[in-house]
């Protein structure tokens, strides 16, 4: 009888084992993969990091200032991610800066902004014109100094706000375009009126 | 804000809906398109594309094309409403007139309406004029409403 015992005892023990190495391999697998980026590898990284852009041609007249908590960089397919980026651009007469809580960028070129993007337009000589413009998502050209973007949109500058699905605007000629569901609420300045 | 008619109207907030908007502030001026719907108090606009020049970012003039576009607005003093429409309606904010250009027809709710070629409304005296157009041969209509005498007034009162 005790032999038997022994045997079914031994059994028991076998399989808790068992159950516990099986366990540990799949804790192990999950953090694993959580270390290593899903989407991409990157060929460096750096961190608090302020990078300037200056064409060479031209270097007085425009310089892309990026700063950024973290940046990601895949020297292969010319992306990096960024984390809280931040753009500064200053001309001659306006300046803007764009920040958002996620950023992408590529060919070094095209930097898309996700989360919470807010963009402040400024005139130096005219600051009554000076424009802030919120979004979930919008994507800059630094080449061609060009803003997209496929969801809502608003803008607002004194005494007017203006919102839209869908946005395109050139920073150079100052001309935008909001391509659907349009509203716009225009305060009539106080001299205007009778 | 909720407005009651006799609040001064062109101090209130402007609104604007469209399909789509373009719009260039270095050239002071912004294009509307698609069912495109201005309010001011009780002020509604109605075109299908609206321009905006507005230099300096101070409103001087508006330009409503429509098929046809349309305006109406309350006018306090009269307790009525006057409502038009036009092929174009130019609004010119510095004289405050309104232009109604292409088959204009302007109608002041239970007083008179007026048709033709074209049809100024100045809304400071509140004053209709119109121009016929000799070339097209177009000519103004204006049809008066003829308001209830006191005699018929009393005959209706009289009545059981």
């Amino acid at each position: 009888m005790s032999k038997k015992l022994s045997v079914i005892l031994l059994f028991v023990a076998a399989l808790v084992v068992l159950t516990i190495a099986f366990k540990q391999s799949i804790n192990r697998d999950a953090s694993s993969v959580q270390s290593k980026p899903l989407s991409l590898t990157h060929s460096w990284q750096i961190f608090e990091s302020t990078s300037w852009q200056i064409p060479k041609l031209t270097p007085n007249t425009k310089q892309t200032i990026i700063y950024s908590d973290e940046v990601f960089y895949q020297n292969k397919t010319k992306q990096s991610r960024f984390k809280n980026p931040y753009i500064i651009q200053d001309k001659e007469t306006s300046a803007f800066t764009i920040k958002s809580l996620q950023g992408q960028s590529v060919n070094d070129q095209i930097v898309h902004f996700n989360g919470d993007v807010v963009i402040h337009m400024v005139e130096k000589q005219s600051p009554s014109e000076n424009k802030t413009l919120k979004s979930e998502q919008i994507s800059y050209n630094t080449l061609s100094e060009t803003l997209t973007s496929k969801v809502y949109t608003e803008i607002i500058e004194p005494g007017l706000m203006i919102s839209g699905i869908g946005f395109k605007a050139n920073m150079t000629s100052g001309k935008y375009r909001f391509l659907s569901d349009v509203k716009t609420v225009y305060q009539p300045q106080k001299t205007e009126d009778k | 804000a909720e407005s009651t008619p006799n609040t001064n109207e062109e101090s209130l907030p402007i609104e604007i809906k469209a399909d789509s908007l373009i719009s260039q502030d270095q050239k002071g001026q912004s294009i509307y398109s698609g069912r495109v719907i201005i309010t001011q108090g009780t002020t509604v606009i109605h075109g299908d594309k609206v321009t905006i020049f507005h230099p300096n970012r101070k409103v001087i003039k508006a330009i409503v094309i429509g098929q046809p576009a349309t305006f109406k607005r309350f006018l306090p003093e009269e307790q009525n409403w006057v409502d038009g429409r036009a092929d174009t309606i130019t609004y010119h904010a510095e004289n405050r007139t309104v232009l109604l250009e292409g088959n204009a027809f302007v109608n002041q709710e239970g007083k008179n309406s007026i048709s033709g070629p074209e049809i100024l409304y100045n809304l400071n005296d509140k004053t209709l004029s119109a121009k016929g157009n000799k070339v097209e041969k177009k000519r103004i209509t204006v049809i008066f409403e003829p308001e209830e005498s006191n005699t018929t007034q009393k005959q209706s009162e009289s009545q059981p």
